[in-house]
Parts: C-alpha cells; structure tokens; sequence
C-alpha cells in the first residue's frame, strides 16, 4: 500500500505568532477514507489548501502521489477531483461550457460517467452557474470533479448547506467512485452522520495538531463518557490527571470525562484513582465524541 | 441617524481618501484646460463610485433594520454626492491657492453635472433596494460623457441652473416615492431566457477561463483603457490596467483547484489589460479619425516652454513645433545656431530630461521675421510630410503625421514592460514569500512595489520644467534618446526592444508559480 | 435485505449490520446457505461505505455465522454455529433478571412482560418491516 497524500510536520500561520497548523502529519493510503475533523478555524480547510498546492506551508512537507503540489501542480491536479465549499464555479458560464473546459483539462473523461450523474442530479447543461440553486451549484461541481476518475478524492465541507436528499446524494456519488475506482477519499466534514457512513479512519485537528489518529470503529468502541457529580471531584486536572482520561469538562452538574477504554474498564480505573463508585460510564456516537473532546465549558448560570 | 448611516457607507470613507488625494493632486496636475482633464477626471471619478456600488441604495442587513426607507435613500444619497463634490471642491481650492485659472470654476460645474447621473441611478426603481446593473452601464457609457460634453459646450451659469432644477425635480419625485420600506428583489419576475439547444457556436474549451476574468466593470474599463492608450497617455493607462489585472485575480480563483499551470493563468490574467493596451497604441500611432489624439502637426502656436540661456518665450509668440520625435539631441548641452539664407538665425531653446539637452530644429524666436518663421515651416513640413507645405495652407484637417516604425516598436515594448512589471508585481504580491510576513508589512510592501513608479513620475512630473502630463514627454523623449543608440535595421532593433519585455515576462512567470490563494480562511 | 442503520446509535455501523443479520439467521430469516448481497452492493444500498460492510462480514465469518466462496459471493453457513447452550445459560438467566427489574419498577406485571417477549419472538421472525405495524 503505497501513500496517495503524505503531509509531514506542517506548519502555516496567518497571523504572526498564532499559528493555525502547528506540526501536523498523518498519511492517506490508497483506497483508504479519511475524515478531517476539528472545530471551525482549526485550520482543516487551510491543510487541504496545502494539500492542493493552493497554499505554500511554511514548513514541513507534502506530498501527493510522491509529487510536490507546489512544484508539479498540473501533473498533481489531474489526478485530483476537488469539491470545496467556497470553490465557487465561475457564475457566468454555463455546465456545457464548464464540462468542456474539465474534459479538455483531463485527459481521461469518462462520457458515461458524466451521463450517469448529469441525469441522476437533473442538471440542465445550459442553464448558467449563477442561476442554479446552491445545491444543484455543489452537484455540478462534484460531477465535474469526479467524472475524470480522479485517484484521490478531496472534499472540503463538500456537503455545507445542503438540504438532506443533496447530502445524501453526494455521499451516494462518493462512495459509487470507492466502490469502482478504489479511490482514496480525504474530506473534511460537520455533519457527523455523513462521515460515520463514510467510516474509514478519522483525524482531528485541534489546537494546530493532531489530536486524534483512529480507525472510526475503534475510535468509538474503545472511548467512552464518564459521567462524574459535580461535588466529587474538584476541577478537571483531577479527573484529567486519572490514567487514559482525554478531557474533562464541567456540563451543569456533572464532570464529562472522554477516556480511553471500555466503561468497564473505567469505571474500575476511577474507582481505584478517586475512590468513586457507580460512575455511569457510556459509549457514544462520534457527535457526542467531538462535542465533548472539542466542546466549551457548560456552567451553571448564576441565578 | 442619517449621519450615522452615512459614516458606515463605504462611499463616505472613500470620499473622505479621494478628497485628500484631490488637494494634494489636482495643483500638481498640469492640466490647464476643462477641455483636457475632464476624461480623466471622470475616468477615475467613475472607478471611485464603481467600488461604492452606487446603485445600492440599501444592504441586505440595512433593509433589516428598523429605519426606515427614506433615511437610508437620503443617507447614501448624500455620501454618493460627497463622493463626487468633496474631491472635487477640494481641488478646486487648493488649485485656487495655488493659481488663478479657470479650472475650479469648471471643476464645480463637473460637480453639479455629475451629481445627476448619481441620482438618476439612486432613484431607479426607487422601490427596491437596488437599481438594475443595466442602468448602470448605461450612465457609465452614456451618463457621463453626455455630461462631460455638456460640461464643454453650454455655458456654466445655464447649465448649473438647468441641473439644479433638473436634480430638484427628480429628488422630489423620488422622495415622494419611496415605500416605507424597500423591497431586497425585483418586484416582477424575470425573464429567464429559454435555454437554446443545438447552438451553432461552440466556444472553445478554454473559453470559460477567460470569460471568468471578465467582469462587467471591464465594460467601462476597456474603453477607457483604449482611450488612454490611443491618446499617449501611459501612465493613466497603465494605473486602469492595474485595475484589470487585479480584477482578473479575483475571478480567477477558481482555477487552483484545476490542473492548469501558473503559465497559462498568467497568459488569462494578461489578456484582458494587454489587448485594449496594445491595440489603443497601435490604432492610436496609426489612424487619423480619433478626434483627441494629440496633434501632430506641424503647428504655430503659442510656445510653451520657457526658454533657456536666451530671451524666454511669451505665450503668443508664433512658433513651429513639431512633435518630439524630431527634436534634436544637443550635444554639449547648448544648441547649435540656425541660420537661415538671409542670414538671420536663432538659437533654440533646450529643455533637459534626464541630464541630456533637446531642441527644436525648427524653431522660431520672438525676435525673428515672418519670413524665418514661414522658411522654418517649410523646413519642418518638407522633412515631416515630405515636402513644403506653407502655412495657409495647412489648415486644421490636415491628418496626424505618422509616427515612424521606429518609434512605434519602441513605444509599443516600452508599454508591455509597464504591464508585465505591474503583472509581475501582483503575483509577487500574492506570492507565498510575502503570505510569511505580517499582513500589516504585506500591504505596506504591495502599496510600495505597485503605486511606488506612479508616485515617483508625479513626483518628477511636479519638479519638471517641462509642463504637460509625463507621458506626453517623458516617454517619447526618452525613446528618442534610446533610437538614437540603436541600431538602423528594425528587425535588429525589435529583437533588442523584444529582449527587456521577454525578461520582465519571465520574471512574472516566475512570480506567478509562488503565488498562493493567500488570505485567512474566512467562515463564509 | 431489508437493514436499517442509524449513524448515531451507540453501536458502530459495522455492528449493527452484524447484529441484525444475526438477529434475521437467529429468527429464520436468512436461511443457511442464502446468498448475501456483496460488499459493493450493500454499501450503494445502505449508503455506507464498502469497507463497514466488509469489517462486518469479516466479523460474522469469524465467527462462523457466514462464509465466503472464492468467485461465488457470501453466503450463510449451513451450519450455524450452535452456542453453547449450558454456557448462554447464566448471561440469559442474569438478562432476565435484569429485565424484570427494569419492568416492576416501572409498575408492570409478569404477564405485561411476557407480551413484550412474544412481540420481539415476532420481530426476530418477521423481519424489521414488520415492527412499525407494531409501533
């Protein structure tokens, strides 16, 4: 299995001395699904940018099919298909005009393809760009962007504002171009149900790094929540401080605790550390995962 | 609250920096008649008000708010006006500090000629929140000119009178006609043209490229652009083409995400501020109908330039020019003695550029005879028109002289190194070196390395002793120092002109492959 | 096959898709030797991705419940893996118990009881189609 996009130690910063990556690495191999997650501002569109060669890291490498984006970036993008949320098709053409442009633009188009979709999405080729609805604006991108075939997929909040069908479409197209291309797929996402269906691995950005690496599956099979009172515990450096223990954060009356392991398991390491008994201990989805590992403080309001 | 609209409309704070830059600019400017100034005046005032949108008379997150309709008309309408009198009056003052002339008379009744179209546009389907783009380009093609020949032609008291009544009329039927509050679309539905099926012309793959560098602005820009360029004026050209080429950069962005390379993103981001530029010079050099082209004709006219180590020249005094590409280089930095026949003879005047002294072959002084004057008028049009020609008749439609294929290519390479340099200077500016600095020393690098040659040649434009703007004698001046350094051969001189413009092109190249889509990821 | 998958539920996709086709093999629903769509085809239909799909037969066939024929497809094993029944015992006993308690403190009576587990008998059986008659 060889690695279709590699990013080593990248930094980037907009502002001096507040960096938005701060060191950030992990590979996608061939085939292989991975999900960007992080907070809005965690610096997920800007590392696709990068991976795209749209941006220069100021240090750091990265690599797209062993290539460099910033120096090869013509043989790089054709093997690319690129749908972002602000990568707006030019609103005066027209889809006929803009297919045209992508077939000249890749070689290796397939007419079938484009077919397939233009019909599964109802698209009217001459209708312009600025008169369709924004749904059937992303529609048209993701078509031109996945009738060449491309090897690596790279989706930035591909499905952002979107009404549910289109959502569910895009992620049906998507996983259509896994299913007969083997293509690998890294996309960035909100909608935690779209990236639970796609699976694969999940990485998340927090803070200018990598806070997470898994698989999805083990991620949520080997996390759980722990669900402290308020009074046993006095701050979260405590609970923060017990073995495995990600994150702890104050939710009203309760301590929520992500840690590492089976509640099982947990609930004996909390028992042994603090002496707690019958701490309710759960599994969850990847939403109440992210909320509670990235989400602020819930304080009781003074009344 | 209407002033407190106002001082959140972007076209209140650009007044205030056009005002400024107005005082500062307008005594400098050698302009001397209404006649002269007024295309560009309006050019730049047009480009100003295209970045207010004038057409707007409320935002989005105006028409939300709790005021009411009027007071949002009233208040943009007031900061669109003083978008178009602050810059004005304040040239006008402080050309009147400086010197009496008869330009902030005119530049008044500019501001009152002007203020018409304004309000015209702000009235327009005075319901909704924004008058149709269309009328926008209408005032832009037809508006302003007509206002600006207006301006020339009726006398000032009529037309000020004849626009203030005019501009009360349309205001009172406008405020009677305001909603209570506006409405954010069209109130009748559009005409949505059926889609045309089996169309006969393809455009090319590459089309939507370039088409989505072209925005409407460039409607009122092209022309411009051509206008500067066939009437000699580079560097208002070359100013308009940074707009241009800046404009293009943000159509643009779209193709980083396709596998197209800096080169040909470089060749789409010129295109639409070379062609109008290279055409308007060539069309310019060599057709006879433009009826603002400079003159070049052999002429008597008052002399303009004050004179040197001999008696200097008053206003009146008849004498030949001829246009500056058959000055001759004085060698040693004093002229040499013209002698006609008879034995009476003048010693022209130089004026210096640069350390090198020219003079006119031709000339003629206040001190010598009708007959050396109409002698020297022979002379000048037998070597220009190829033969003597006197000056009864040479009368006023006689067509501009040719410029020589000498000049023309120097001028033509002169004129794409200004372009390439200043697209080179955008891509540097979005270049990923300039992303690793601060954005406060960002901007401050991209002002300096963009607008820095514009300050310097009005700099020297203000210490000159040669008036008129620069492009009218810097550059031919130069050039004609330059052709006499070159070889004879044109083929041989085009390949030396083609060499500078081919390095500028490669160094822009350059930049282009470290451009980045720079700026902060902004939550849309 | 009729399978419903939820993203937000406390399992991972993968598992529901191995508990509900051991559910349908417990009740009768996939018979022994019943061919299983593939990987791509359960994946456009669930709209998940092929690799869930394949984690979870993986998983199944480990644990002997399906198989997979080279060139054939997938299909379920004949002989199903029997569980111990001495050993299911005791985590069905303290289940039940479970269960009970859960249903007296909410006030209900062993009979009310009872009706819930013949209603899931019938959901095992017959399918998930069958469970909105009874909602």
């Amino acid at each position: 299995m060889n690695a279709v996009l590699v990013f080593q130690e990248i930094e980037r910063s907009f502002k001096r001395g507040k960096p938005v990556l701060n060191g950030v690495s992990f590979a996608v191999q061939q085939g292989e699904v991975t999900g960007l997650l992080g907070r809005n501002g965690a610096g997920k569109t800007t590392l696709i940018r990068i991976a795209m060669g749209m941006l220069f890291p100021h240090s750091g490498r990265v690599r797209v099919f062993g290539l460099s984006p910033t120096e090869d970036p013509v043989a790089v993008k054709r093997r690319v298909g690129y749908v972002a949320e602000d990568q707006v098709l030019p609103p005066a053409s027209t889809l006929a005009e803009l297919i045209a442009l992508h077939r000249y633009l890749f070689p290796q188009w397939d007419e079938g393809l484009e077919r397939q979709l233009a019909d599964r999405f109802a698209l009217d080729r001459n209708a312009r760009i600025r008169d369709l609805s924004k749904g059937q604006a992303r529609q048209a991108a993701l078509l031109c962007a996945v009738c060449h075939r491309p090897e690596l997929l790279i989706l930035d909040e591909p499905a952002g504002g979107l009404d549910p069908a289109a959502r569910r479409e895009f992620l049906e197209t998507s996983i259509q171009l896994l299913n007969r291309e083997g293509a690998a797929i890294l996309f960035s996402s909100h909608h935690m149900n779209d990236v639970e269906r796609l699976g694969g691995r999940v990485v998340l950005l927090d803070g200018g790094k990598v806070r997470l690496d898994r698989d999805l599956d083990a991620l949520r099979e080997e996390h759980c929540v722990a669900m402290v009172p308020r009074a046993a515990v006095t701050d979260a450096e405590v609970l923060e401080g017990v073995a495995g223990c990600l994150r702890a954060r104050p939710v009203f009356d309760e301590w929520h605790a992500v840690f590492q392991g089976t509640p099982e398991m947990v609930g004996a390491r909390l028992h042994q550390a603090l002496g707690l008994e019958q701490i309710r201990c759960v599994r969850v989805p990847l939403e109440e995962l992210f909320v509670e590992l990235l989400g602020s403080e819930r304080l009781v309001e003074a009344r | 609250m209407t002033l407190e609209l106002m001082r959140q409309d972007p076209a209140w704070k650009l007044a205030w920096w056009m005002a400024a830059a107005s005082a500062v600019l307008w005594p400098l400017l050698p302009f001397h008649s209404p006649a002269s100034a007024i295309a560009p005046a309006g050019g730049i005032l047009l480009a100003c008000l295209a970045r207010a949108r004038p057409q707007e008379r409320a935002t989005l997150f105006q028409a939300a708010l709790p005021v009411a309709a009027r007071q949002l008309f009233l208040a943009r309408l007031l900061s669109l006006l003083c978008m178009v009198w602050l810059p004005l009056l304040a040239g006008a003052f402080t050309i009147s500090l400086v010197r009496t002339s008869e330009m902030p008379a005119a530049m008044l009744v500019w501001a009152a000629m002007f203020s018409l179209p304004v309000l015209i546009l702000q009235a327009a389907r005075i319901r909704e929140t924004a008058a149709p783009r269309w009328l926008l380009f209408a005032v832009a093609a037809i508006g302003l000119p007509a206002c600006a020949a207006a301006a020339l032609s009726i006398p000032a008291g009529t037309l000020l009178a004849l626009s203030g009544l005019v501009f009360a009329a349309i205001f009172a039927l406008a405020w009677r006609a305001i909603p209570p509050s506006f409405q954010v679309a069209t109130l009748d539905a559009k005409w949505v043209r059926a889609a045309s099926h089996g169309r006969r012309f393809q455009p090319a793959a590459w089309w939507p490229m370039v088409r989505s560098t072209l925005t409407p602005l460039m409607l009122i820009y092209i022309p411009l652009i051509l206008l500067e360029s066939m009437t000699g004026q580079w560097i208002l050209a070359a100013c308009f083409s940074m707009v241009l080429l800046g404009q293009a950069h943000q159509g643009t962005r779209w193709l980083y995400g396709l596998p197209v390379s800096h080169r040909t993103r470089l060749r789409i981001h010129l295109a639409p501020a070379l062609l109008p530029l290279v055409i308007g010079a060539l069309l310019g050099a060599n057709t006879a109908f433009w009826p603002f082209a400079p003159p070049r004709l052999v002429s008597t006219g008052g002399a303009q330039f004050a004179g040197g180590p001999e008696e200097p020249y008053r206003p009146g005094t008849p004498n030949v020019q001829v246009p500056l590409e058959f000055w001759r280089h004085a060698a040693g930095g004093r002229a040499p003695e013209i002698r006609a026949p008879w034995g009476e003879s003048v010693r022209p005047a130089t004026i210096r550029v640069l350390g090198a002294a020219f003079y006119n072959p031709y000339e003629t002084a206040r001190g010598n005879s009708q007959q050396f004057m109409e002698w020297q008028f022979d002379r000048a049009t037998g070597e220009i028109y190829g033969r003597p020609i006197g000056p009864r008749q040479l009368g006023r439609g006689m067509p501009s002289v040719m410029s020589t294929a000498r000049l023309q290519i120097l001028e033509l390479a002169a004129i794409l190194m200004i372009v390439l340099a200043i697209a080179g200077g955008l891509e540097f500016a979005n270049g990923h070196r300039m992303g690793r600095l601060g954005s406060k020393l960002r901007n401050a690098i991209s002002i300096a390395v963009l607008s820095g040659p514009f300050v310097l040649l009005f700099a020297y434009n203000m210490w000159s002793p040669v008036p008129g703007l620069i492009s009218d004698h810097l550059m031919p001046l130069l050039l004609l120092h330059l052709s006499r350094a070159l070889p004879e051969n044109l083929a041989a001189l085009a390949a030396i002109a083609a060499i500078p413009v081919i390095a500028i092109y490669l160094a822009a190249e350059r930049m282009a492959a470290e451009a980045e889509l720079g700026s902060a990821v902004r939550q849309a | 096959m009729q399978l419903i998958i939820h993203p937000a539920d406390e399992l991972p996709i993968y598992r529901q898709i191995m508990r509900q086709i051991t559910e349908a093999i417990a009740g009768g629903r996939l018979k022994p030797g019943e061919k299983l769509p593939s990987h791509r085809d359960l994946s456009e239909e669930l709209v998940i991705a092929p690799l869930t799909v394949k984690k979870a037969y993986d998983e199944l066939e480990a644990l002997g419940y399906i198989e997979t024929q080279r060139g054939r497809g997938t299909f379920v094993c004949e002989r199903p893996p029997r569980q111990d029944r001495a050993q299911q015992l005791a985590p069905v006993r303290e289940t039940a118990r479970k269960l009970l308690a859960q249903a007296y403190l909410a006030g209900m009576r062993l009979p009310e009881v009872v009706e819930v587990l013949r209603q899931a008998d019938r959901e095992i059986t017959a399918g998930p189609a069958k469970q909105k008659e009874h909602v």
